[in-house]
């Protein structure tokens, strides 16, 4: 997915020159395309995350667009204050970029896995909250972003970001996609769920149970009323994300007036903070692969019919 | 120089009237910073009053953001908005705010959490170099300011970066918001830090104009910091080297008195 990520960069880079990339000494393998062909467009300010929330927020001031790049703990985390009071407040066009949302640092830790970021920084005003759930996705969204006024937090995975089901069209900022219809039940999932919430649909398939996934990849906006049409007629809406329950999808959700006549299951990380391993590990360990999610559906539908 | 001790005497009468009426915290704050903001819009920086978003201006951030009336009147002395406004600060629906805010004219970027002046500034500095603009960068921060570590994450960016286009002054007025500098959290050797950081950097008595407007002039190959040596609550006596004036406002007789000092 970092890959999509640098090589949309650089095709609105060309086209734009007040398009900057900031990193904070991270990006080996990944951002040198963008740094070999822009250097007077690109900096490395060092392990130091206020200086690289403030340099981008300088630059923007001077004209730049400016992508200020980082794991995502460290991005939404380290230096929050200054994009709340240095971007968000002015409403610079500053988009944070946080690799790793979710697990996708499974076995660095507790210390890398992003599980409050989408939290944080939907609480601050301005920002536009995007988290890709496949390649074509981050691609997209990243191109669309970078022609968005005003400050964003760019959420990516680590994964290879293959394509999960239908693109229709480029995604756009602020427009679910249906990645797979069904009728019975609606899987809404952002981010690093998106992968777990595509094999349910099919565990579920191969069980006669027909299952649709939207990849609500925007937390903001967030159409609530849209989503809500797009499970209308289902029996069974199931929200899951690779975050803790507080602040991210659900809430969002919640909060966008999405209130679907079907019961809502909502699927999240839970709040134990031992686990170590692999994302896919770690999805199971917190009930949100593709196994919990399948069975999830199951109870939930076998009790609706109750 | 004489105007600019003049204008220094204006802008410490408008913020002891304004901190009054608002019966505001930082008067202590504000006074020591009178004469470095006095000589920065007397020419050290260039910028043109009558149209204050000119692209070729040079850039002021005020770091220490607390000191906001200091500013404001700085601001209002120098043209860019009516003096008659000043008396608005810190009311309801007031742009004047507490703490520096960019929506007041000629101000560049909000601040009042300390440590986000110098890396916004830096970037700014960068993208200026970058771009070959003829522009400087300045900010002004406050000693208790250089405990946070963001202010030396950005020191050795700038240095790193030799932005000779970026100026930092620093008001060392020796008292920080809960004591002593030399008490909380010692600086000293101050210049040799900066030094030592890759810095070109001086000491000023921060309240002589000419010698101020001198380092201030001085542009080179390496950011510059200027420590300016300073008094809290500088020019009324009782306000002079006291925490308490972080914090107190004057009373009806203390601001007779205080700009009976002021205008002596």
């Amino acid at each position: 997915m970092r890959t999509e990520f640098v090589a949309s960069l650089v095709e609105a880079a060309r086209a734009d020159p007040s398009i900057w990339l900031v990193t904070g000494d991270l990006g080996y393998g990944v951002l040198e395309p963008f740094a070999t062909e822009f250097p007077e467009r690109y900096v490395n300010v060092g392990v130091a995350e206020q200086t690289l929330a403030g340099v981008a927020a300088g630059i923007a001031r001077a004209g730049g667009r400016v992508f200020a790049y980082s794991i995502a703990t460290f991005a939404a985390y380290r230096c929050w204050e200054q994009w709340r009071n240095d971007v968000a407040e002015p409403g610079l066009p500053v988009i944070v970029v946080g690799v790793g949302g979710g697990f996708a640092y499974g076995v660095h830790g507790y210390s890398h896995h992003a599980l409050e970021d989408l939290a944080l920084m939907r609480a601050l005003p301005n920002f536009a909250i995007v988290a890709p759930g496949d390649g074509p996705e981050a691609r997209a969204l990243t191109f669309d972003l970078a022609r968005r006024p005003g400050p964003a937090y760019l959420r990516l995975g680590h994964t290879t970001g293959k394509p999960l089901g239908a693109h229709r069209e480029p995604a756009r900022v602020g427009e679910p996609r249906q990645a797979c219809l069904g009728a019975t039940v609606s899987i809404l999932a952002t981010g690093g769920a998106l992968a777990p919430a595509f094999e349910a649909a099919g565990l579920l398939d191969e069980r006669g149970t027909d299952a649709g996934v939207v990849s609500v990849h925007t937390l903001r906006p967030l159409p609530g009323t849209l989503v809500g049409r797009i499970v209308r007629d289902c029996d069974l809406v199931v929200s899951v994300e690779d975050h803790r329950r507080t602040g991210g999808l659900a809430s969002a959700l919640f909060e966008a007036g999405f209130a679907p006549r079907a019961p809502w299951i909502h699927l999240a990380a839970g709040e134990r903070v031992d686990a170590v391993g692999s994302a896919p590990y770690l999805h199971a360990e917190h009930g949100i692969d593709a196994v919990s999610i399948a069975e999830a559906v199951v109870t939930g539908l076998r009790r609706r019919a109750a | 120089m004489r105007a600019v001790t003049e204008r220094a005497r204006r802008i410490r009468e408008h913020v002891l009237r304004m901190v009054h009426a608002a019966d505001a915290s930082h008067v202590g704050s504000c006074l020591s910073c009178v004469e470095v903001l006095a000589v920065l819009y007397s020419g050290a920086l260039r910028v043109r009053p009558e149209e204050p978003d000119w692209t070729e201006r040079d850039r002021f951030v005020m770091s220490k953001g607390h000191a906001a009336a200091a500013l404001y009147a700085t601001l209002a002395d120098a043209g860019l908005f009516d003096v008659r406004e000043l008396a608005t600060y810190g009311g309801d629906g007031t742009r004047l705010v507490g703490h520096v805010a960019a929506v007041v004219p000629g101000v560049e970027v909000s601040t009042g959490s300390l440590g986000h002046g110098l890396p916004v500034a830096c970037g700014m500095a960068l993208a200026a170099q970058r771009g070959s603009l003829a522009w400087r960068t300045v900010v002004l921060a406050s000693d208790g300011e250089c405990d946070e570590g963001s202010t030396w994450e950005a020191a050795l960016f700038a240095a790193h970066h030799s932005l000779g286009n970026l100026t930092v002054v620093i008001d060392a007025n020796g008292i920080q918001s809960f004591g002593r500098v030399d008490d909380v959290l010692r600086l000293e050797p101050l210049v040799e830090k900066w030094i030592s950081f890759g810095w070109e950097a001086t000491e000023v008595d921060g309240h002589d104009v000419a010698a101020l407007d001198a380092a201030l002039r001085h542009v080179g190959e390496r950011p510059r910091c200027v420590i300016a040596r300073t008094v809290k609550g500088k020019g009324v006596s009782f306000m002079e080297n006291d925490l308490a004036w972080h914090y107190r406002s004057p009373s009806d007789a203390e601001l007779a008195d205080a700009l009976a000092e002021v205008r002596a």
